[in-house]
């Protein structure tokens, strides 16, 4: 028997590909860096002073190290340590990997430990959903002839990435991925006001005229879009209708606010996630 | 040089290969860009798990393959076999030229398992221990998949064809 290879040699490699190659790897190194950074911040000034000194001679040792720190929000003197919970599960239906975000020493310990409770209850349910998920697609799997080695497990993936950090506020966003049959992304945006200790909304931030403020926002972004990507937008699609308590948004390091619609909320899946920072209303 | 750094260098000499892997699974290019990106990015980020950088390769591989394959469960147009009316690919002998039908069209019918076994072996040219370790199964398994596989791609199977 001959194996015609041509059309296996022949596929055509897309000049998309090295920038495609290149966008994983930085996004790869990244997450990887973030995962393993513990941010520790000192209030004690000695503690901080013998802190600096080893901090800058690693900066000056390890390139790895000094790329790093540039993550590292600086919060003046409040004493903020992230640490994080990892957990791994595997057996023959399921893996589960887990990165839980945990605050503490924010001064105020109700505060740390509503949010790490918050964070945690909403991490077991979407494990334990997870769990149940990946046993009803086993069951559905044998139950219509597969034979369980052929079983490929349901992964799922729970990571996180802080926004911004300050005196003020916390906000950080929880990602769940999971992989079965079909892929599902669902992201959990926090954003926590450690004053009053309450979960901010746009109505907090921008008061009673906010869906105003941030809809026309949206639509000044969107005005300056190409044709192209004007396309990806759904045609029937009002922003403003949109916009509620329950929007999904963080702060980034500028103290601007971020809002995020999920893919296919506001435009074709192939536009993805989208954000659009919101400017602040000139008075 | 460390195992990223190794990972690394792995991606950006084999990028054109690992592209025609993902691609003979999806057969579109959207698709197989998806796949590598994901791919390059679980790879880096997991790095720290893989203990001994000698089986880098075969770890790569293995998460590129499990990345192709959840890329054509997760496709909603996807026919499994079974839904296959039962006979459908003529034996390349009795096709004339313009009805001649490639393995690489051919294996679009295949199980998702069964693909991987026909890319590797005919298309990538490996040997069947090598597809083994890559797809964390035993000799027997590979060698009973790829027989699965040709049976069901109606092609007759001559001993000497293959180094068993």
């Amino acid at each position: 028997m001959i194996i015609d290879k041509l059309d296996y040699k022949n596929i055509e490699i897309p000049d998309e590909l090295d920038a495609v190659v290149n966008a994983a790897i930085a996004e790869g190194k990244s997450q990887r860096k973030k995962n393993k950074i513990v941010y520790i911040l000192k209030k004690s000034t000695t503690i901080a002073a013998v802190f600096m000194v080893c901090f800058i001679t690693l900066l000056n040792t390890s390139p790895v190290l000094a790329q790093a720190a540039y993550e590292i929000p600086v919060i003046g003197n409040l004493c903020r340590v992230f640490t994080f919970r990892e957990y791994h599960f595997e057996d023959d239906i399921k893996y589960i990997d887990a990165k839980i975000p945990q605050i503490e020493n924010t001064g105020k310990s109700d505060l740390e430990k509503r949010v790490n409770l918050e964070i945690q209850q909403k991490i077991d349910a979407c494990i334990s959903e997870n769990e149940e998920m990946a046993k009803s697609y086993y069951k559905a799997f044998i139950e219509t002839g597969g034979k369980p080695e052929d079983f490929t497990p349901i992964g799922i993936t729970v990571n996180y990435e802080i926004k911004c950090i300050n005196e003020k506020y916390v906000s950080f966003v929880i990602s769940q991925y999971e992989t079965a049959f079909h892929a599902y992304n669902h992201e959990i945006y926090y954003n926590i006001d450690l004053e009053s200790e309450r979960n901010l909304t746009l109505k907090d931030w921008y008061g009673n005229d906010y869906k105003e403020i941030v809809a026309e926002s949206i639509q000044n972004t969107i005005a300056g879009w190409t044709d192209a990507q004007k396309e990806m937008l759904w045609d029937d699609i009002a922003i403003i209708e949109l916009i509620s308590e329950d929007t999904d948004f963080y702060i980034n390091q500028n103290n601007q606010i971020v809002v995020v619609f999920e893919q296919y909320e506001v435009a074709y899946g192939a536009a993805g996630t989208l954000e659009f920072t919101i400017q602040e209303p000139v008075d | 040089m460390n195992a990223e750094q190794e990972l690394i260098r792995l991606v950006e000499r084999n990028k054109e290969k690992y592209y025609r892997i993902a691609f003979a699974y999806v057969k579109n290019k959207d698709d197989a860009l998806d796949i590598i990106h994901d791919t390059i990015v679980k790879a880096l980020q997991k790095i720290d798990s893989l203990r001994k950088k000698e089986y880098l390769e075969t770890w790569f591989y293995r998460i590129l393959i499990n990345e192709s394959i959840s890329n054509i469960r997760k496709s909603t147009n996807i026919v499994y076999f079974d839904e296959l009316p039962e006979y459908q690919i003529p034996a390349a002998e009795d096709l004339d030229k313009e009805q001649y039908l490639t393995l690489y069209s051919a294996i679009d019918k295949l199980p998702p398992k069964l693909k991987t076994i026909v890319i590797l072996r005919f298309f990538e040219d490996m040997k069947l221990d090598e597809i083994a370790e890559i797809t964390s199964t035993k000799l027997s398994t590979v060698k009973a998949r790829l027989y699965k596989a040709l049976k069901l791609l109606q092609m007759e199977i001559k001993d000497t064809d293959y180094d068993y």
